[in-house]
């Protein structure tokens, strides 16, 4: 005879156990499930009300109409004097830096004031200045559902059994059973729709009781010896390894929580855009913006040109990454990815003779090798940014379905400027463009955050696909005469995630 | 019954799904906790928790397996959670080993009911009780078992052991008692 033969017998019994549970535990598991929906509505609510936030900080930054001006504000703000050798002077930082700290205080209200002035009168270019149950069970409640009969056979405990179970009757007011299991184990009576239940206390009382009696010190002793030997071979479910054991049936080898790698690709259009995502100070630009005007008092009109306004370029990122599950709905990912951004600049004709000029040289960056006029609408010129990037990611599922999870994502990215053909605007000479690498920043930081949807799902890999945004926490171009420095990128991720072989 | 229709209809909280699905697996999964606990009051708290794990993670059933099984693996967890929060059943229970010799390869006919079967097996202590659910029934090997409980494979083979040992000697005399009532009937 097989030695499993009495599991299996038992096992196909028991497949047929079943009982019709009472009508109150699907009512509370139905108010239970209904508290659940409520709490998920409020932070849907509170995500929704986040991504319009975001929405509108994008379109006033991003795709806003804010003009970049500063020829036209400066314009507006000294009147129409300046001198041409002013003009031609370089307003670098160096320069003016100490008479601006001077001057700042004195012009601002005088500035000021005019502006309001000027905001009296129609003006085209006015538009352009910013100001910027537990339920506690009675252990004698009569069980619902089950006919109970009570216990009616009752054994004595026997003195030299190690151990006494006491078979309590559901009905209270019948009496209970002893149930010894000892040498000559008595077998429990099964009477037909009979719950018994086991008393624990009174059990290990029926042990004690002969003892307590004090007539043999010698048997205590004994006993008790054999009591502390059989406590540490029969150690099931006691209250310390409760503690410890508090993840049951989890393996822990769960494949899911292993790290699962990756691969994406994200196209997508990327720019400079006025502010980070923390609204940085625009101190620096309206302080040189304001500079130039210093030395203002000759008659000759200002022939500054303004900066070009950028357009968004055509960007991707494409990388690979490892994802671990944190939680049933939450996971982190890391990778490496490498970034490319652009965006394009309308600027006029090239003007490369200025590369000879001694005040060039001497005051803009030595090492440029192109020059541009600012003004015009000849040349369309795209700077091209090239990063190698540390994602780091925070993965959030919001729906229930695990074929196709909605995911949202947010994180932080670190990137490195690997090279650039990026070229800058400077007040110098009536306003040029020109490369000027001390300016770059090259180590980024943004915070990322997007939404993917899974549109395919195979036991080997996971498809996603979604919007992704990036927005830069510090300034791409340092440049005090442009305000337009964080990079921006908003794309389309197509990622795929392999599964670990189990 | 469709299972996948149903199973989605359940993930879009669809109340009229929600209740069909309780109902298809309700009876037998309280059988299921029945066999855990001490009282049918406390296998009908099981079998509530179990249900709203159940709504709660119907999403990450994958269709797979048979829902039945995927719902039971969930009431087997919330029983053993149940077991071990429950001040209750955290007693420990001492027996005289030496009186008791495993008898592995004996195996005694089973005369009797799923119900009175279940009622002996809940007779055992708690511990012995829920190796033997653990091992006999759902088919756990001993180590997945020490994994659950956090004992050791061995602890758990030894109980078990015990167990079964118990349970037969149990079946035997109860077949013996049935037999001399019935020729004390003639």
């Amino acid at each position: 005879m097989p030695e499993n033969e009495f599991e299996k017998k038992v096992s196909s019994e028991m497949q047929d156990l079943g009982f019709k549970p009472s009508e109150n535990v699907w009512l509370r598991v139905e108010e239970r499930i209904k508290k659940k929906k409520k709490r998920r509505v409020f932070v849907i609510v509170f995500l929704l009300a986040g991504l319009s936030l975001l929405g509108y900080w994008q379109r006033n930054n991003f795709f806003g109409g804010n003009k970049n001006d500063i020829a036209i504000t400066e314009e507006q703000k000294d009147g129409t004097t300046r001198s041409t050798t002013e003009t031609n002077n370089t307003s670098t930082v160096k320069q003016n830096t100490e008479t601006i700290k001077k001057e700042e205080a004195n012009d601002l209200p005088e500035k000021i004031k005019e502006d309001k002035i000027k905001d009296d009168k129609p003006s085209v270019e006015n538009k352009d200045i910013v100001v910027s149950k537990q339920k506690t069970n009675d252990p004698m409640k009569k069980e619902t559902g089950i006919k109970t009969k009570p216990q009616t056979r009752k054994t004595k405990p026997d003195k030299n059994s190690g151990a006494s179970v006491v078979v309590i009757s559901s009905d209270p007011k019948k009496k209970s059973s002893i149930v010894d299991v000892d040498k000559t184990i008595d077998a429990p009576v099964v009477t037909t729709n009979t719950d018994p239940t086991i008393k624990q206390d009174q059990a290990k009382q029926a042990e004690i009781k002969p003892l307590e009696n004090g007539t043999d010190s010698v048997k205590i002793k004994a006993s008790e010896q054999e009591k502390k030997s059989t406590e540490k071979k029969d150690t099931v479910l006691k209250a310390e390894q409760v503690k410890e054991s508090a993840k049951p049936i989890v393996k822990k080898d769960d494949p899911s929580k292993k790290w699962k790698w990756g691969a994406h690709i994200t196209p997508g259009i990327s720019s400079l855009s006025e502010h980070g995502f923390p609204v940085s100070s625009q101190n620096d630009y309206y302080r040189y913006a304001f500079a130039s005007n210093q030395n203002s008092g000759s008659a000759n009109p200002p022939t500054r040109q303004k900066p070009s306004d950028a357009k968004p370029g055509f960007a991707f990122q494409a990388g690979a990454f490892a994802q671990r599950q944190l939680s049933k709905r939450t996971s982190l990912s890391i990778g490496l990815q490498y970034g490319y951004y652009s965006h394009v600049l309308r600027i006029g004709t090239r003007r490369d003779s200025l590369l000879n000029n001694s005040q060039f040289a001497s005051t803009l960056d030595d090492k440029a090798n192109e020059v541009y006029n600012a003004g015009g609408d000849t040349i369309k010129y795209t700077n091209h940014y090239h990063f190698i990037e540390l994602p780091l990611n925070f993965q959030w599922q919001l729906n229930k379905n695990n074929e196709k999870p909605f995911v949202w994502s947010a994180g932080i990215t670190v990137g490195q400027l690997l090279s650039t053909n990026a070229i800058m605007y400077d007040t110098a000479f009536n306003g040029v463009y020109y490369q000027n690498k001390k300016l770059l920043n090259k180590t980024q930081f943004s915070l990322s955050t997007g939404f993917s949807w899974t549109i395919a799902n195979s036991k080997k890999a996971q498809w996603t696909l979604g919007p992704v945004a990036n927005i830069h926490l510090n300034k791409l171009m340092d440049n005090p005469f442009d305000n337009k420095g964080y990079l921006f990128f908003a794309g389309i991720r197509t990622a795929v995630l392999f599964n670990p072989k189990k | 019954m469709d299972t996948q229709k149903l199973v989605k209809d359940c993930i879009r909280e669809i109340p009229a799904a929600q209740r069909q699905l309780y109902d298809h697996f309700a009876e037998s999964m309280l059988g299921v906790c029945y066999r855990y606990t001490k009282s049918m009051d406390d296998a009908e708290d099981v079998l509530q928790d179990g249900f709203v794990k159940v709504f709660k993670n119907l999403g990450q059933y994958n269709y797979e397996g048979e829902l039945g099984a995927w719902i039971r693996r969930i009431m087997v967890t919330t029983a053993l959670n149940f077991l071990k929060k429950n001040s209750r059943y955290n007693h420990e229970f001492s027996f005289d080993n030496e009186n008791l010799h495993p008898v592995a390869n004996d195996n005694p006919e089973i005369k009797m009911t799923a119900k009175e079967l279940a009622d002996l097996v809940r007779q055992l202590p708690i511990g012995y009780q829920t190796i033997f659910n653990l091992h006999a029934i759902e088919g756990f090997s001993h180590v997945e078992i020490g994994k659950m409980l956090g004992i050791n494979e061995g602890t758990s083979r030894s109980q078990y052991a015990r167990a079964r040992a118990l349970l037969i000697t149990w079946i035997k005399k109860n077949d013996e008692m049935s037999h001399k009532n019935y020729r004390a009937t003639l």
